[in-house]
């Protein structure tokens, strides 16, 4: 016999309420974290228009499940200290495979933009 | 009285640590993973954006029977020839013969996932996809 152990929102009975009401249920899975970090691109400008990237390696042997957010570089309309989520949107993004991470971004601004990642065990195989 | 699970991070005291040093607090909602799944959407071939700026639309519904409006998240490969590379939804890309997006929006009983494109060419080509839906509400 499996045993679940769950926890309920305020006023909610946790024997018999829906799962929208379980703050936390061992019957579903969680995105567990593997690892996360801060990134850094740095620009060199001049009115050329290049595309960097920096690339976090993982050991996990498989494709993790994943989010970034950074800083929009000036060069494409930003402003320093407004994160958004990179996902794929022609100039800045995010990709990963079975062995890193891969993060984007263009400018052809003389800037340096970061942002920050999560890497999840959960696959997306 | 409501009884509270923590699990906190090493080295530190489960009972005292702030919230950011715990793995696991009960008493807060987590994304609770309800169905996941993966899937493909191709497209036609030889499809042009005219003077209407019609696009080539594809769609998959993914059912879910939650009575309610979930939270989700999508994945996909965003080149054809390279599958091994998933990149996360929503998507606006050019792909030299073409321009596509993969986006996608969720109600109370499915999550529908549309690929919009121009393809100028030939061939067809196919986008994998991987979804998550969560037991969690987007929408009160």
């Amino acid at each position: 016999m499996s045993i679940v152990v769950k926890s309920s929102k305020a006023e909610q009975n946790v024997l018999t309420c829906g799962l929208e009401n379980l703050n936390f249920t061992s019957s579903q899975n969680l995105f567990k974290l593997y690892d996360y970090g801060s990134w850094e691109l740095e620009f060199p400008g001049g009115g050329l228009w290049e595309t960097l990237t920096v690339e976090i390696y993982h050991d996990l042997g498989y494709k993790p499940g994943f989010s970034v957010i950074g800083e929009i570089p000036h060069g494409l309309g930003g402003t320093s200290g407004r994160y958004t989520k990179y996902v794929y949107y022609v100039s800045i993004g995010a990709y990963a495979d079975s062995e890193k991470l891969t993060i984007f971004a263009g400018s052809d601004e003389a800037e340096t933009t970061h942002g920050y990642y999560a890497i999840y065990l959960d696959s997306l195989e | 009285m409501a009884q509270i699970l923590k699990l906190s991070e090493a080295g530190y005291d489960a009972i005292s640590a702030d919230s950011k040093n715990l793995i696991l607090d009960s008493s807060k909602e987590c994304f609770k993973i309800y169905q996941e799944g993966s899937g493909s959407i191709t497209t036609a071939a030889n499809i042009d954006m005219g003077a209407s700026g019609w696009w080539g639309v594809e769609y998959d519904d993914i059912v879910h029977d939650l009575g309610f409006v979930p939270m989700f998240r999508i994945f996909f490969n965003y080149i054809e020839e390279d599958v091994d590379d998933v990149s996360e939804a929503p998507m606006f890309g050019f792909t030299g013969e073409g321009t596509e997006t993969l986006t996608a929006y969720v109600d109370s009983t499915k999550l529908r996932i549309f690929f919009r494109y121009v393809n100028s060419t030939e061939a067809t080509e196919t986008r994998y996809y991987k979804y998550i839906i969560f037991a969690n509400k987007l929408v009160d």
